[in-house]
């Protein structure tokens, strides 16, 4: 019988612990310094379609990133900008899709968080909230097919992808096939502007996880350390052979749906909780309080995260958007499928 | 008296529909244009609805508090003919379609549940049964080798209903293909289709014998003598100019009237006809007109004619008779639907009443071919009898 | 030595199988059992850990395709009834279908989708699906007709690198048999002239090449030859084959078991009447089942579907232009 663990154990502390941190927390710091220059392009009209941010939510994201080693499966969703930069995806291909130029992952044929690196395990997702987990549960299975016993695979889902059906049936799968897979549901209390209490009618989220059969744990989204503690033992467990991991993290979205969404149906009472604290914030201080690092130095790290954010941005401004005449409008791999291609 | 409605103004950027709160005049009474009529209330504001013509408010079709969309018919106003046409509302005379045409379709065609298609309750034949229908593959064929659809009239089909098929086509090309044949210059092209555009009208002739004794006499009284052609040209020409509607054209239930008497006169050139055209001629001398013929002959010959030549012209003369022909039906070109003929003269034995013998005297027939849907037997018969009047006085010519 | 279309799945699935160690089968009841229509009889005995029973979880089973064929696998998932597809709708049109055209990523999955009416099948064991997966660009969609077909292009929808809807037959499955089968046949995207004739060309595939072939032998009776062009494939389908085949015929007629509103028989007709033209003597026609779901009783289900009947009343319609 799996029993649903809401507490983390404390009692195993990284020795490392000091050096992820401040990997982890210059991971979220070029993750929100990023998200706002996107927001600035937005609202200066420079991007076509919607932006979407995740403030708010890069500690659990950061965390998801990087208890993935290389060869791992990657599969982020909306608000993940912060594990996939732990992950490893170059900053330049943030803003090359959100112009879609012709160098962006998916040359202007897709947008935003539209994007990945499928040959290095990091998959990209669709609008369809829910259908990239049975994606990760087939490269999974893959994996397990030609003998990669110890890849595991990490995904990301808000509260309101967990109500589709497309996730249940993931889950479900994962856990009958026991794969090694790590879910994080970031729970930052709204789909959209629709409040959890018209999301789920459980009474917490990761006592889902007693249902599909898989172990659970739940953790404080607004506090890293936590993160990279939970994370990290939900990826330890799923390289044992333990099975689906289902981890709930909880935070407040600090930013609209969208940047076109003011939020304004957003209970304001929240933000006064601390379930409303800026992980960003929060870190800053810890680290300050373990003198892992002091003002000047994170200082200085915002300077370089600023650095390189409107520098990767002034270069992919430079580049070619999209050019109808330079696209072959062929959607087929196999050449002589794509030579016997529909006329009209 | 036609009624126009009036509609649901576009009340706003966004708005989509409005509410009844008053109507500001009773039916019945007499309206000017853009009077206020109705007021409304949209989310926004108090607006009003005005007339979109003066006229008789008959009637409001909506009540008070209701809520209708923007284009909806509030009401109507009976208004005079004139503003209903620039309003666009058809009026009673041609609001039924299918009255209005030349070949109304059948009440009680014959039922077929096969055969017919019901378009908005408008029988519509499906099966094509007739010797008419020509298959696009036809048409493609066809136009390979640039035959006009109407050449497959003249072929027996096989088809369904007589229709000719690819196949007879080609038998009957091919059959073509064993006799002699030679090429047509581009003149007799451009005169078959002349001809074959002439003929799809229901054309009728009239004759009458007429003495060119006056006419022969009065041309001796030139230095440059008219030919009897030109005189009958005139003579046209100043019938026509007092009942224009002779030579009239029907399009549809319209008779387009003449506006000039331009009328033209056949020449005969290498292997067709060409027609120069002397405008206004029921205001010009006959010497003139002499003149100028000898000219505008050559020129046609030469294919040179001036631009004046080429007006559209809304009679024709022509003059077979120069060809030792008595008397001919000839075609009025497709742009016209008169056309005079003078035949040859000749001496005959005419019953002179006064010497109580008969008396040789030079008469010719002078033929008259007309478009039988515009004038009559009765018109054309008088028509050619004041063109016998003039020509026997060629004095007032 | 006979072989059924439905054996001929089979065998290309075992094939397959043993050729490729990129290939796997996923679906319900394919493993013990062997398929609902034993479509994988034995396969997952004599492939241990290759045939894998799944959950009912269609867009899982789909999503899990796409991601184990983004990491090098070659899955073939097995639909237990084409009408269940839908369930996966999303994974297949929105994620497989678009992932190359996304990502440059191909997308080589397999789904295989028992389609058609069998008497007493009702409304939702009976739908053929294929206009609406053609509808999408990115995915390939095959209709096999014959047993040869049934196999080579199984083959073939394997080795192809985009995602395949392989539409089957199931009233083919064992009432259709061959003497043997093919090492290789027509490839995709080529339709089949299934019989020569010159006054008409009926267009057909899946169970109506049958269909059309019985009403071809009545026609011949009274002396009308009818060409059957077998399309195969619908996406991509041989349009010119069409054409070259209505150039002789001048008259054509689409049957298809689909329902009417849009689809293979709507866009052939389209096709030939924009680019065929000229060739035609008469309007082109199709015949598809009635406009409501499929009924449930063989009396109705006889008359909601085309039959050799419908098509040799209609074949004498179109000669008479």
């Amino acid at each position: 019988m799996l029993h649903t663990l809401k507490e983390p154990r404390r009692d195993v502390v990284p020795s490392d612990i000091k050096e992820q941190y401040i990997k982890a927390f210059n991971w979220m710091l070029l993750s929100r310094i990023l998200e706002q220059k996107l927001a600035s392009l937005w609202h200066a009209s420079k991007i076509a379609g919607g932006v979407y941010l995740g403030k708010g939510q890069e500690a659990i994201s950061t965390a998801l990133g990087m208890i993935l080693k290389s060869g791992d499966v990657f599969g982020p969703l909306i608000r993940d900008q912060a594990g996939r930069l732990a992950f490893g995806e170059p900053l330049i291909d943030v803003f090359r899709n959100h112009f879609g130029t012709q160098t962006a992952p998916t040359q202007g044929r897709d947008g935003n968080i539209h994007r990945g690196r499928l040959r290095e395990g990091y998959h990209a997702m669709i609008s369809h909230l829910g259908t990239l987990v049975s994606v990760v549960v087939g490269a999974l299975m893959a994996h397990r097919f030609k003998g990669e016993t110890s890849v595991i695979g990490a995904t990301s889902i808000g509260d309101g992808g967990t109500s589709t059906g497309s996730f249940h049936e993931a889950m479900n799968m994962a856990a009958v096939e026991k794969l090694p897979l790590v879910v994080v549901i970031s729970n930052n209390q709204y789909a959209f502007s629709t409040p959890t209490n018209r999301q789920f009618a459980c009474q917490d989220l990761v006592d889902r996880a007693i249902g599909y059969g898989v172990e659970g744990y739940s953790m404080d989204g607004t506090d890293l350390r936590e993160c990279l503690e939970v994370m990290g033992q939900a990826a330890d467990r799923a390289r044992l052979g333990h099975g689906p991991q289902l981890v709930v993290g909880n935070c407040l979205r600090l930013n609209g749906h969208a940047e076109h969404d003011d939020a304004a149906y957003v209970d304001k009472a929240l933000f006064d909780t601390s379930l409303g604290r800026d992980c960003l914030e929060v870190a800053e201080c810890y680290l300050q309080e373990q003198q892992w690092a002091d003002e000047t130095e994170i200082k200085r790290w915002k300077e370089e995260a600023k650095r390189q954010v409107e520098e990767a941005a002034a270069k992919a401004q430079d580049e070619p958007v999209a050019d109808p005449t330079n696209d072959d409008w062929c959607p087929y791999a196999t050449p002589r499928i794509a030579k016997a291609m529909f006329v009209q | 008296m036609p009624k126009v409605p009036i509609i649901m103004p576009q009340l706003g950027e966004s708005v989509a529909e409005a509410t009844i709160i008053r109507f500001s005049v009773e039916p019945g009474i007499s309206v000017e244009v853009d009077e206020e009529v109705i007021e409304v209330e949209t989310n926004k504001a108090v607006m009003s609805v005005t007339t979109p013509c003066a006229g008789l408010l008959e009637s409001f079709s909506v009540n008070i508090n209701d809520t209708h969309p923007i284009g909806s018919v509030l009401g109507y106003i009976e208004a005079s003919v004139e503003d209903a046409e620039r309003l666009g509302i058809m009026t009673e005379a041609v609001a039924d379609p299918v009255a209005s045409s030349s070949e109304p379709a059948p009440k009680n065609p014959a039922r077929s549940s096969e055969s017919f298609v019901s378009k908005n309750d408008i029988e519509v034949p499906v099966s094509p049964g007739t010797t008419e229908f020509v298959s696009p593959r036809l048409q493609a064929r066809l136009q390979d080798l640039q035959l006009h659809s109407t050449e497959i009239g003249v072929i027996a089909g096989t088809g369904h209903g007589g229709r000719v098929t690819v196949h007879d086509l080609e038998v009957y090309l091919e059959g073509l293909n064993q006799l002699p044949s030679k090429k047509a210059s581009p003149m007799r092209l451009t005169v078959a289709d002349s001809m074959r555009r002439a003929w799809t009208r229901p054309l009728a002739t009239i004759g009458v014998s007429l003495s060119l004794e006056p006419v022969l006499a009065h041309r001796k009284t030139f230095s440059q003598s008219p030919g009897p052609a030109l005189y009958l040209a005139k003579a046209l020409a100043i019938a026509l100019s007092e009942t224009p509607q002779a030579a009239g054209r029907l399009v549809g239930d319209k008779i387009i009237l003449p506006n000039s008497i331009d009328i033209g006169v056949a020449v005969e050139v290498e292997d067709g006809v060409i027609v120069p055209v002397f405008t206004k001629l029921d205001q010009k001398p006959l010497s003139e007109l002499a003149a100028r013929y000898i000219t505008w002959l050559e020129a046609a010959r030469e294919r040179r004619l001036p631009d004046e030549a080429k007006t559209p012209g809304i009679a024709t003369v022509t003059n077979f008779g120069s060809l030792g022909i008595t008397w001919a039906t000839p075609i009025p070109p497709p742009n016209q639907t008169l056309i005079a003929g003078l035949g040859r003269g000749e001496k005959r034995p005419l019953w002179d009443e006064s010497s109580q013998r008969f008396v040789p005297r030079i008469e010719a027939e002078v033929t008259i071919s007309f478009d039988h849907r515009v004038i009559d037997g009765g018109q054309s018969g008088r028509l050619i009898q004041r063109i016998v009047q003039l020509m026997m006085k060629p004095e007032t010519l | 030595m006979s072989i059924t279309y439905l054996e001929a799945i089979r065998e290309a699935q075992a094939n397959a199988l043993r050729d490729d160690p990129r290939v796997y089968i996923y679906g319900q009841d394919v493993a013990t059992l062997g398929g609902a229509f034993k479509a994988t009889k034995n396969l997952a005995q004599e492939f241990p850990g290759r045939v894998l029973d799944s959950p009912i979880s269609e867009d899982a089973m789909v999503g899990s395709a796409i991601g184990a064929a983004i990491e090098g696998m070659r899955p073939i998932v097995e639909m237990q009834f084409a009408d269940f597809s839908s369930v996966a709708f999303t994974q297949i049109v929105n994620q497989a279908a678009t992932l190359f055209w996304r990502t440059q990523v191909p997308c080589p999955i397999t789904i295989r989708l028992p389609s058609g009416g069998n008497p007493g099948s009702g409304p939702f064991h009976s739908q053929n699906l294929e206009s609406l997966y053609a509808h999408f660009p990115g995915l390939v969609v095959m209709t096999p007709g014959t047993v040869e077909d049934a196999y080579t292009m199984l083959v073939e929808a394997v080795e192809i690198d985009d995602p395949v809807i392989f539409c089957e037959h199931k009233y083919l499955y064992n009432r259709l048999k061959a003497a043997s089968l093919p090492d290789t046949g027509l490839p995709c995207g080529k339709a089949r002239v299934a019989r020569q004739g010159r006054d008409l060309t009926i267009v057909a595939y899946g169970v109506m090449v049958q269909e059309a072939l019985t009403a071809a032998k009545l026609l011949s009776q009274e002396h009308i030859e009818v060409e059957i062009v077998d399309l195969r494939s619908v996406k991509p389908i041989d349009l010119e084959t069409v054409l070259a085949s209505v150039a002789r015929t001048a008259r054509l007629l689409c049957v298809g078991e689909s329902f009417p509103w849009g689809g293979v028989n709507a866009e052939i007709i389209a096709a030939v009447a924009t680019h065929g033209f000229h060739l035609l003597d008469a309007p082109p026609v199709r015949i598809n089942s009635k406009d409501t779901p499929v009924p449930y009783h063989p009396n109705l289900w006889n008359v909601h579907k085309p039959s050799s009947q419908v098509i040799v009343k209609t074949a004498h319609q179109l000669l008479r232009w």
